[in-house]
């Protein structure tokens, strides 16, 4: 059994559990992970700065596509704070997509940054609830200044059709970069 | 979020997957989770990650086995990843890892292929065909 491991990123809110339990066969599972001292002073509110630990939740599912291979989709948490586990979300990812909303386009930069330093291959999802885009796709893609290469399209995270072009626009990528780089350059 | 030290409270989240009541782990609420591990927070076998997919390798449970790893081995009768493994028993991740650690140690589980799958067009191929026919 292989596993293809994709990442689904974007703020807080923002519908990467939606967008995950739309297409997963299995409803979202949530797990945990343990935060010690990385967070320290950036975790509290209260102003007390004691050495604490505390735990941060990620949302994944999973679609069997055969005997020999699964695919899971991990959602990040939503907030900056938690980017140390977007270490381990991110390691070995084939591919992810970055849900933005347009009312909060900023809350997407932390996601794209990231991916883009990492060179995980990402394709960008609009999440319109309701299907009312409020901005022009060209005017979203020049907001977030991501690369010519980098597909943009328009979802609701809660119709399966949506979500599906949303992961096949983001295979489609993937196969377009398998074709154009000889396997002996890994 | 908890604010409380320990990792343990974390189980008790709100907002959850729906997969049961929130704070009931199959090993009594009241276990912290690494005194499940017995303190380890560290895996011997290195590769472990939470997306990597391990098995039973037969129904044999290993004469050490405790209640959590007969846990770990039943929900492994079909693969699944630590990330499941975790969120079915509701603990963290970490914890999940030890406790499959300790299996693959005493050879009671196999983990399947680590090496994430490549860009490599054929199964590129095979997850397009599935996800169009969702």
């Amino acid at each position: 059994m292989s596993v293809a491991k994709f990442v689904i990123a974007g703020g807080f809110g923002v519908g990467k559990t939606t967008f995950v339990g739309t297409i997963s066969e299995i409803p979202p599972l949530t797990t945990e992970a343990a935060m010690t001292s990385a967070s320290v002073g950036v975790d509290d509110r209260s102003g007390r700065a004691e050495k604490r630990t505390t735990t941060v939740a990620f949302d994944f599912g999973r679609i069997t596509v055969d005997d020999a291979l699964v695919m899971y989709l991990f959602g990040t948490p939503g907030q900056e704070r938690f980017g140390f586990m977007w270490d381990d979300l991110a390691t070995g990812a084939l591919g992810a997509v970055v849900l933005v909303d347009t009312t909060r386009l900023a809350e997407g930069f932390p996601a794209l940054d990231f991916l883009e330093a990492r060179g995980v291959p990402y394709v960008v999802a609009v999440n319109c609830f309701g299907g009312m885009l409020r901005h022009p796709l060209h005017e979203v893609r020049a907001a977030l200044d991501v690369p010519e290469a980098v597909p943009v399209v328009v979802c609701d995270a809660r119709e399966r059709e949506s979500v599906k072009n949303v992961l096949l626009t983001l295979l489609y990528r993937l196969a377009e970069r398998a074709r154009a780089v000889p396997t002996t350059a890994r | 979020m908890n604010s409380t030290g320990g990792s343990g409270a974390g189980v008790n989240r709100t907002g959850g997957s729906g997969a049961g009541a929130p704070g009931s782990n199959g090993f009594g609420d009241l276990v912290r989770p690494y005194v499940i591990t017995a303190g380890r927070t560290v895996t011997r076998t290195t590769d472990l990650r939470l997306e990597t997919v391990v098995e039973a390798r037969s129904t044999t449970v290993p004469a050490t086995a405790t209640f959590e790893h007969r846990a770990v081995l039943e929900l492994c009768s079909r693969p699944l990843s630590i990330a499941e493994v975790a969120a079915h028993l509701r603990v963290p991740l970490g914890v999940a890892a030890i406790l499959v650690d300790d299996l693959v140690a005493d050879d009671a589980l196999v983990v399947h292929d680590t090496e994430p799958v490549d860009l490599e067009i054929t199964a590129l191929q095979r997850m397009i065909d599935k996800v169009r026919a969702l």
